[in-house]
């Protein structure tokens, strides 16, 4: 199980890159995919992230 | 939901927009205008250069004196010039809050599609949450709305 701060971290540095990974937010675990949006690419979304129940 | 960034970039875009307008008045009522002597520059014509109305990049005003002699022609010009340069202006910038809503809505379908059974966040430039929609509800949940994406982590090596 990864900490989703690490992984909202990873998505962050690896910026425009999906990153995965198993999580526990807000007390239930989640498999999640974050997606982090470089800047020129976007007007308003930065980051998109998907939680789909595990 | 935060503009800050878009602000920011527009406002750059605009002083930059507006230097080159001015630059652009001065140098054809300076260099180019044929009824109007080169000396004259440091006359009536530094009006135009010294205009608060213009001086002010993010909101400039239509205000040089209109006059029937030709100064006032070249003042009118220059009215309409900045009238014309500040529509454009506030268009594009309308067409951007539009771009970025149709855009957060996009992205928010697409996600959901994939992801029925599933929780999407959506967080913008500020990493402030947009959108926050659970298992198929299709509404945001209100307690994490405008909330600050890393407020919400409460991993224990984290808080």
């Amino acid at each position: 199980m990864r900490n989703f701060a690490n992984l909202l971290t990873n998505a962050f540095r690896q910026e425009g890159q999906v990153v995965r990974g198993a999580v526990v937010f807000e007390n239930k675990n989640y498999q999640a995919a974050i997606l982090s949006v470089p800047a020129q690419q976007s007007v308003t979304v930065k980051t998109l992230i998907a939680l789909q129940p595990s | 939901m935060t503009y800050r960034r878009i602000e920011d970039q527009l406002k750059a875009s605009q002083n930059n927009y507006w230097l080159f307008c001015h630059a652009g008045i001065d140098r054809h009522q300076c260099w180019d205008h044929p009824v109007v002597p080169a000396h004259v520059g440091h006359g009536p014509l530094t009006a135009i250069s010294e205009n608060p109305g213009i001086d002010h990049t993010a909101m400039p005003e239509a205000n040089l004196p209109e006059s029937d002699d030709d100064m006032g022609q070249v003042f009118k010009a220059a009215n309409d010039l900045i009238i014309r340069f500040k529509s454009e202006s506030q268009r594009q910038w309308t067409d951007q809050r539009s771009r970025g809503e149709q855009e957060k809505t996009w992205v928010l379908q697409l996600a959901r599609s994939f992801l029925p059974e599933g929780r999407v966040l959506i967080a913008d430039k500020d990493n402030h949450v947009l959108s926050d929609i659970t298992q198929g509800n299709g509404v945001n949940t209100a307690s994490t709305r405008n909330a600050h994406l890393l407020d919400l982590i409460k991993d224990a090596k984290f808080c």
